[in-house]
């Protein structure tokens, strides 16, 4: 794990540091717009937005485009690299679906996040600007997973999660609080003289009257 | 010839995405650049390899069209090799600029 670079641009050395979680978030921010443009095939905008990634990862505002295409490329992967989430978080590896709420505006992440900290934590803008990565988004994991928790909790008190049997309804958890389901294929013998005989009745299913 | 800025190396690619060979073998820088010419040829898209040699030259077609087609063929073979076209195109590719 890299926390720190050196990108050569027009022969001149600009140190990459780590970001830290308001500028990563900005960063990702600029890195879903030229998702965005390359998705339109609006070429203009997606080499305007890999200019304004280099400018917000180096705090610059120097002119990049004379530059080799290959330069600037080179810079915008280390960069890419250098901020990778370290750890290997479940949450992570949700799928986003990409829709937007309709009160979105740009920069929201940032927002967003800060949000759930101060709220979870009473920290400050500040505090929570300059929070590690890894961390922030360890803490995020840990927020949510609480709040389902919660929410299951407060599911499991209401009388809609109950069927007309009295059977519990588990409220559904997020995909990336299900886990991985790694299937067992081997299988087991058992002894014919073993196997039960007759109609099997298992202890949570009513018999048919 | 110099190597192209972002926005011009994307240009590049669009022209020539589509005439770009898979990857792989053991063939030459030639042999692959001989490739893009004759997926050019058999696209009946003639004007990719003109619009192309005058992006990466950066000269004019009045100027270029004076050219022995070998010499044209020259500035295209150096175009590519200077703008490093299997970079370009991977990049491309990963960027999810030659989807559409």
């Amino acid at each position: 794990m890299r926390n720190s670079s050196t990108v050569v641009l027009g022969g001149k050395e600009y140190e990459v540091t780590r970001a830290k979680l308001k500028r990563w978030l900005q960063l990702e921010d600029v890195r879903e717009q030229i998702a965005r443009a390359a998705d339109r095939e609006d070429r203009p905008g997606f080499v305007a937005q890999i200019y304004s990634y280099l400018s917000v990862a180096l705090s610059v505002e120097d002119d990049f485009s004379q530059l080799p295409w290959f330069e600037i490329v080179e810079a915008y992967q280390q960069i890419l690299s250098v901020n990778i989430p370290n750890l290997d978080l479940p949450l992570l590896r949700a799928t986003s679906t990409g829709e937007k709420v309709p009160w979105d505006y740009e920069g929201r992440g940032w927002y967003s996040w800060a949000n759930i900290f101060s709220k979870a934590f009473g920290w400050t803008l500040e505090y929570v600007a300059e929070l590690d990565l890894d961390d922030a988004i360890a803490l995020l994991q840990e927020i949510k997973a609480d709040d389902q928790v919660e929410r299951e909790w407060e599911w499991m008190l209401t009388e809609v999660s109950y069927d007309r049997k009295g059977k519990h309804k588990e409220l559904p958890r997020p995909h990336w609080m299900r886990g991985i389901i790694i299937p067992d294929n081997t299988k087991t013998k058992i002894k014919k003289s073993m196997l039960p005989v007759g109609n099997v009745v298992r202890w949570n299913e009513t018999p048919d009257a | 010839m110099k190597p192209l800025t972002l926005d011009k190396a994307v240009e590049l690619n669009h022209l020539l995405q589509d005439h770009i060979p898979a990857i792989g073998g053991e063939q030459d820088a030639l042999q692959f650049i001989g490739k893009i010419v004759d997926n050019i040829k058999l696209s009946n898209r003639h004007n990719d390899y003109i619009d192309a040699v005058v992006l990466m030259s950066g000269q004019d077609w009045e100027e270029l069209k004076f050219l022995d087609s070998s010499e044209i063929l020259r500035l295209f073979i150096d175009g590519l090799s200077i703008n490093r076209i299997v970079t370009l195109k991977s990049f491309c590719d990963l960027m999810g600029l030659n989807n559409g």
